[in-house]
Order: structure tokens, then C-alpha cells, then sequence
């Protein structure tokens, strides 16, 4: 078997250590990455003799590597795990005829409209009202009272998402976002705490599915702030969000891969989509389950990819931890620290650093300084250590004009 | 628009990240890509370069929409595979023809005696040629080696047909006249058809031609010697059209006599490089990647006379002691070395200069100093191997 990847994370992340989530001899295994992002890092040529290093932001020369890479080579399996990147792999797999989602399916994962109006067609009605915007189209009201969030119809990582409180709002967020090249779309602000299911499909039929609480909504990410999930706890919640994350994945008719979907939780309970990538969830999503449940969704997405079914026998069906991951971002000045002491507090399981990339800036919802993962046994637990962790941080750093463990009691409803 | 380098070193892609805002770095398969990239900037892809087809292939679909400024390489596998891109692309480089008499040997030979400089050429036969190897014997030993070898490998001194004849594949072989005397290398930079030593080393071998130093200037060449020895290689390289780029010849000087071991279109490798900016001052990596983009090293003067590279060789065996090279004069100095052995580690029979075990630079008062120097170090036993004592 002869497989490429296109990576665009860290390379540990998407491959697993050596290499070890692509089910092929390193001699059979060719990758295209970037330097960017720890995209390299790591990378051994015994592990990955078969390298191409791009400038991953060049989509056309990145296309006529990869195709040329298949073509010449006889690849057999096209692996690509970024949301950037679902696209252009689903087109190559079609028109070179490989195996895996094409075109047609992977839109409906990506295209934030058409995976909506799908949802719609096919009877589901959990969803916010939302429109699609003209290009230069100057909104004058909405059909829903409160806020307005706009954002764009091919976003990535919560980057393109501005909530507006009134017309005004919207269309100075509507000129910003067109500003940087976005097609774009409204819609209604779901009051209440946000949700992600996390799961693993196989020839159409959900094998594996995680749901989680996120700590902060992904697009109130900002310098100094707190963001992260933890999984849930509640067993008739978990169960609840299984079947809408199923109804939205059967509708959307996801083939086989790692899905990650979100929802909004109303005040009522009552649940909203908000959207799914056929891709798994980034910023430690990954940690947590497989603290929790004992699954690799990094792998089994790989796995999948090359067409071999994961083994998820030793998942647990209930997770038997309260896991979370603490994602603390960098702060306004990029003077952040090190701050490997939480490892003492006990519970905690992980702790990277990461220094800032590009000055002044957070980038995206998961382009986090500190990334923390924590266990507990309850949830009340669960927060107490993550205070705690994250006041270590703080006395490092600027204090956030928000008092971060606050927001984070107000936040975890589990 | 970018620089692409087929097959380099870190100090070659190093090298030539101060020629180009990018580089494309095209590297066989199993490439440490992390040594050779700069974050965010170069371009780095793995093929098998020495594959026509494939390299064809990667040229049209990868190449020809966007052409680099151009294509170069110093290494040995990877000249040919330059010279097709280049050809293949319209960027400037060494013509293909040129690179390809330099690296087949026969074809070399053929050009010089067509160019009327056959003095330069030993008597010389294909190995499939028995009554002309008979011939080549009944004068004495002769050099068998592969007509497109690299790296000293494969190269036999032998006294017989039968030995000849013993050889596997010699379709690919040329046997030549064995040369009493010794051997320089020359590396040379060519602009417009007027070539320009850059620097000489004189050579010293063992075993199969092994080489195991390079001092620079050459203490056995007088200057006029020098001079000679300069215009033989202006000839070579005028007949094998060779009228821009860098080149390194090896040639074997006897008495008044004179005769061509093998050209190549790059430096010479072996840290001579180095010897040439540590006597001369010129970046020699710089100016043979640099030339097709017009860029051109001037030479800023050397910092010390004279300069040496000496390899440590060892008996095969199991390394059992290594040792600090030092030497107890005050003439010349060590000013960089390594091993590539630790005890425990296996050194092979010596058959190519991969079997050497470590090396040193030297910077001399003078270049006989320099050659004193090297043979102490080789006589000091860096390496010690169990294969000594049997």
C-alpha cells in the first residue's frame, strides 16, 4: 500500500510517532508538509524517506506536487487531515480515482451553507436561521431578534467568525471578513453553552462518538484568554448529542473518517447544529478522548483514510475519566513563559508550550501558548485542578483583563 | 525565482541560501529535509535524480510551469540530472553534452584524441577489447575502473587478462595504462572558454587509489610545473567544450609527461573547497552554485600559505581505541577534525573513500610542512581497530 499524506499540522500529531498511524512501509509512505507550524519537526528519514517540503499556502503548486507525487508514484490512499486541505484531497481522490470521499460528499463537511441547506432538505430542523450573503450586499435586518453572527462560508478554526449586536454591526463584520477575499453567511446567535461530538464513522455507520463541553465558544478566542472542552459527564446528555451528531452525519452522508461536529446547547436544552468538518477536531480534542475512552481518533482518521478499519475494541464505551484539555492562549505582548510546574498539580497529564509563531496575534481557536490536559474524577474536581493550573500560568504572565478561572466556573456546566 | 539544487549537502544548501531568496532543493529519497531547509522559505521535494524517465517527468509537470533561475549541483550523481533540467527548462548551466564527456570516461578519452591533445590521454582500451588489454599488458599493470565511477570505487590495478576478464559487467569498464607519478587536482572556474586555476592540490592514495589527503598548493609542482600543468587542463577542457562553470581535474605529472585521470564539472569535493577559500579566499561552494545566476566570487586572498585535508584510515576490525589528533610541531595547526567512528563500530576493508574513518584540516607555514603534518597524523594511529593485531 502506497499512501500520501498532506500535512499541515504539527507532523507527531498527524502521523504518530515514527510515522506509526500510516499503515505502510516508510518506503511507501510520501509526505508533503511545511516547515510551518512544527510541520516538520521531528521528521526522520527513516520514518518518512519520501519528503516534500511547500509552502502549503501556494494551493497550486501544492495540487501539482501531490498529483504528481500520485501519478508517478502509483499511490493508492491520499491522506489529508487539515480543513484546508479536505477539499483539494477529496477533487485529486475523484479525478485520479482513488478511494475516499470525493468532491460532491467532502463539500457538504465544508461549505458552511450547503452543509445547512443539506441538513434541511433531509428534515433535520435543529438549526439557527441563517442566509446566504450577496457579495458588496449591505444587510438592512435580520429575521431574528438578538445578536447576528457572520461569518464565512469556508472558515477554519473559528478565524472568520465575527458576532455582531446589531445591523450596524453586521455589516462593518460584513466588510471586514469580504475585505479578506470570504464569501460569507448570517446567521442567528444561539444563545447558550457550546458542544462537539467527536466521532469515528465506518462505510457510513457511527463506530465511535465523544461528546465534549467547550469551555469558551471557539470564536471568543483573544489574546490572554481561556478556552479548551472537557468530555461529558452526563450519560443522557452524552447520549442526546450522539443521536443529533449521528442524525446530522447520516443526512450529510459521511462515508468513513473522523468527524468532529458542534452544537449549541439553548437554555431550554434543546440543541443546535452549528457544523461538522469531515476532519478530527484540533487543539487537544484528541488528548482528551483517548484519556477518556482510550481511542486514537488521529489514527483511526489515518486509518481510515488508507481504507483499513481502527480497532476500537478497547475503547470504553463511557468514558472513565473527566478529561479536559486547558488551551490558554498568548497574551496581547507574546511574553509568554514556560510553565511546566502545573505538572505538579495533580491530575494533570500533559503540558506543551508552544511559543508564539506570528507576533501579535492569536491566530485561530486552537492556537493556543499553553495546552494543559486534566483529569479528574468528577467534574467538580475536574474544575478545581483547572483553576488551579491555570491561576500557575497567570502568576507567570500579564494578568487577562478577564479572570480566566471565573470564566471557566461560569462556563463548565458538567 | 529560485535556485534549484539537485542533491546538496547541508554546507552546499547552506551555501547557496546566500545566492537565492528560495531555493528548490531536489534530494534522493531518505533526505534529512530538516538540514536542509530554511523555515518557511525553500522548497524541498525527494526523487531518484539519476532516474531519466522520473526526472523528465518531475521537470514537465513540476518544473516547466514555473522554471527556477536555474538548476546546478556539485555533487557527482547529481551534475547530469542538473545539465538535463537546465537543457530541459531553457535556464543557463553546462550544456548535457559537456557534462556528459566529462562523466564517461571513454567518452573523455575519445574527445581528447580527437582534439589533438592525445599526449594527455594514457594508452587505453574498453575492457571488452581482450587483444587490446593483451596489448596494454605486455607494457606493464593497468588501471581498470568503471567509466562513470565516482568516490574512488572499483578502480583495480591489475596484471593480467584473466583479472581483466574477471571483472563483472566490464561493458561498462575501461582499462588504462597504470602512470608511475604523482597526482594533483585542479579546480578551475571557467568564463567564456578562459579557464582559471582556483587552486591545486596534490594528492596522495592508498590502498585501491583511495585518496587520504589533499594539500594545497602542491609542494612537489614548481611554479612553471604548475603552469603546465594548468594549460593541459585549459586544453581538456577547451576539447570537451567546457567554457563556463567550475571544474575539477585530476591529473598525474611524471617527469615532463602529463596525463588526465578524470574531469568533472563541479568542485572537488573532500573539504578541497575548503583549502581553496582557506589559501586563496574564494567562497569555491558560492561561485560553482552562483555562476549561472552571473553571480561571481572575487578572491579576497588566503588567510594562511598553505592547507591541508588528511583522512584517517584503520585495519578492518572492531574500533578499540580512538584518539585526539594533535600534532607536536609548531609549523601547522589542526583547525578542524572528526571521526566517524566510535569504539565498538566496524571499519571495512578500505575499497572507497566511505571506508576512510575521520579526517582533519591543517593551516601551514608551507605546503611541505603541511604534507610532513598529514603523514605524522596518519601515522598516529587516531583510530585503532582489533584488525591491527591479526
Amino acid at each position: 500500500m502506497k499512501v500520501l499524506v498532506i500535512n499541515r499540522h504539527a507532523l507527531k500529531w498527524t502521523t504518530g510517532p515514527n510515522g506509526d498511524y500510516v499503515p505502510a512501509e516508510p518506503s511507501d509512505r510520501f509526505l508533503i508538509t511545511r516547515t510551518f507550524g512544527s510541520g516538520l519537526a521531528g521528521h526522520g528519514p527513516q520514518s518518512f524517506p519520501n519528503v516534500f517540503v511547500l509552502d502549503m499556502e501556494d494551493r497550486e503548486r501544492l495540487e501539482q506536487v501531490a498529483r504528481w507525487i500520485i501519478r508517478t508514484h502509483g499511490v493508492d490512499f491520499l491522506v489529508a487531515l487539515h480543513e484546508k486541505d479536505m477539499l483539494l484531497a477529496a477533487r485529486i481522490r475523484e479525478e485520479l480515482d482513488l478511494p475516499g470521499m470525493y468532491h460532491e460528499r467532502t463539500l457538504r463537511f465544508r461549505d458552511k451553507i450547503l452543509m445547512k441547506e443539506t441538513l434541511l432538505a433531509g428534515g433535520y430542523r435543529k438549526l439557527p436561521r441563517f442566509r446566504k450573503l450577496a457579495p458588496g450586499e449591505v444587510v438592512e435586518s435580520v429575521p431574528w431578534s438578538g445578536k447576528t453572527v457572520v461569518k464565512s462560508r469556508w472558515g477554519v478554526g473559528s478565524s472568520q467568525v465575527r458576532i455582531a449586536a446589531d445591523i450596524d454591526a453586521v455589516n462593518g463584520a460584513r466588510a471586514e471578513l469580504e475585505r479578506m477575499g470570504d464569501e460569507l453567511e448570517i446567521e442567528e446567535f444561539i444563545e447558550g453553552p457550546m458542544y462537539h461530538c467527536d466521532s469515528v464513522v465506518r462505510d457510513g455507520e457511527v463506530i465511535f462518538s465523544a461528546p465534549s463541553q467547550y469551555i469558551a465558544r471557539p470564536g471568543e478566542y483573544g489574546p490572554g484568554r481561556v478556552a479548551g472542552s472537557v468530555l461529558v459527564s452526563d450519560s443522557n446528555l452524552r447520549e442526546k448529542l450522539r443521536r443529533e451528531d449521528s442524525e446530522v452525519l447520516r443526512i450529510l452522508g459521511m462515508e468513513s473518517g473522523v468527524t468532529h461536529g458542534e452544537f449549541f446547547r439553548r437554555p431550554s436544552g434543546e440543541f443546535v447544529f452549528c457544523e461538522v468538518a469531515a476532519r478530527p477536531g484540533g487543539g487537544g480534542i484528541d488528548d482528551i478522548v483517548a484519556a477518556g475512552y482510550g481511542v486514537e481518533l488521529i489514527r483511526a482518521a489515518v486509518q481510515l483514510q488508507c481504507g483499513v478499519s481502527p480497532d476500537l475494541t478497547h475503547g470504553a464505551k463511557q468514558p472513565t475519566t473527566v478529561a479536559g484539555v486547558i488551551g490558554i492562549y498568548h497574551s496581547a505582548d507574546g511574553q509568554d513563559r514556560e510553565t511546566s510546574d502545573v505538572l505538579a498539580v495533580p491530575g494533570t497529564r500533559s503540558y506543551e508550550f508552544a511559543p508564539q509563531e506570528l507576533p501579535g496575534a492569536v491566530r485561530h481557536c486552537t492556537d493556543y501558548a499553553h495546552k494543559i490536559i486534566v483529569e479528574a474524577t468528577t467534574p467538580e474536581e475536574f474544575t478545581a485542578r483547572v483553576e488551579r493550573v491555570v491561576q500557575m500560568v497567570r502568576r507567570t504572565e500579564v494578568v487577562s483583563e478577564q479572570d480566566p478561572a471565573a470564566e471557566m466556573r461560569a462556563r463548565v456546566t458538567t | 525565482m529560485a535556485l534549484l539544487v539537485l542533491g546538496a549537502s547541508a554546507n552546499i544548501a547552506r551555501a547557496a541560501q546566500t545566492l537565492a531568496e528560495a531555493l528548490i532543493l531536489v534530494q534522493m529519497s531518505g533526505a534529512d529535509a530538516r538540514a536542509l531547509v530554511r523555515d518557511d522559505v525553500d522548497e524541498l521535494l525527494t526523487l531518484d535524480f539519476t532516474d531519466r524517465e522520473l526526472l523528465e517527468s518531475f521537470g514537465r509537470a513540476l518544473l516547466e510551469p514555473r522554471p527556477p533561475a536555474a538548476v546546478v549541483s556539485v555533487t557527482e550523481h547529481g551534475v547530469e540530472p542538473a545539465a538535463f533540467l537546465s537543457h530541459l527548462l531553457g535556464t543557463p548551466g553546462t550544456p548535457l553534452k559537456v557534462v556528459e564527456r566529462t562523466r564517461n570516461k571513454s567518452l573523455m578519452r575519445s574527445r581528447i584524441a580527437a582534439a589533438g591533445i592525445g599526449h594527455l590521454n594514457p594508452a587505453y582500451a574498453s575492457a571488452t577489447d581482450r587483444d587490446a588489454v593483451r596489448q596494454l599488458l605486455e607494457a606493464g599493470p593497468v588501471i581498470v575502473k568503471p567509466v562513470d565511477g565516482t568516490a574512488s570505487e572499483q578502480i583495480m590495478l591489475v596484471r593480467s587478462v584473466q583479472e581483466v576478464e574477471a571483472v563483472p559487467d566490464r561493458e561498462g569498464f575501461i582499462v588504462e595504462s597504470y602512470v608511475e607519478g604523482i597526482e594533483y587536482s585542479i579546480d578551475s572556474f571557467s568564463h567564456n572558454g578562459i579557464h582559471t586555476a582556483v587552486g591545486i592540490a596534490e594528492k596522495a592514495t592508498e590502498g585501491p587509489f583511495v585518496e587520504i589527503s589533499h594539500v594545497m598548493p602542491p609542494p612537489s609542482l614548481t611554479p612553471d610545473a604548475q603552469a603546465r600543468v594548468c594549460q593541459a587542463v585549459a586544453e581538456l577542457l577547451d576539447a570537451l567544450e567546457l567554457a563556463d562553470g567550475p571544474a575539477h581535474t585530476e591529473v598525474k605529472v611524471a617527469g615532463d609527461a602529463m596525463i588526465v585521470v578524470e574531469t568533472h564539472n563541479r568542485p572537488g569535493g573532500d573539504g578541497i573547497a575548503d583549502l581553496v577559500g582557506m589559501t586563496r579566499g574564494i567562497d569555491w561552494r558560492r561561485a560553482s552554485l552562483g555562476w549561472p545566476l552571473g553571480i561571481r566570487e572575487p578572491e579576497r586572498g588566503g588567510d594562511v600559505p598553505a592547507a591541508a585535508m588528511v583522512f584517517f584510515t584503520a585495519p578492518p576490525g572492531t574500533v578499540t581505541a580512538v584518539e585526539t589528533p594533535s600534532l607536536e610541531r609548531s609549523d601547522v595547526t589542526i583547525v578542524e577534525w572528526g571521526l566517524d567512528v566510535s569504539v565498538g563500530d566496524q571499519v571495512r576493508e578500505l575499497r572507497s573513500s566511505r571506508d576512510r574513518v575521520g579526517w582533519a584540516f591543517l593551516a601551514g607555514e608551507s605546503p611541505e610542512a603541511c604534507r610532513d603534518a598529514s603523514a605524522e597524523l596518519r601515522a598516529s594511529d587516531i583510530v585503532r581497530t582489533d584488525g591491527a593485531q591479526l
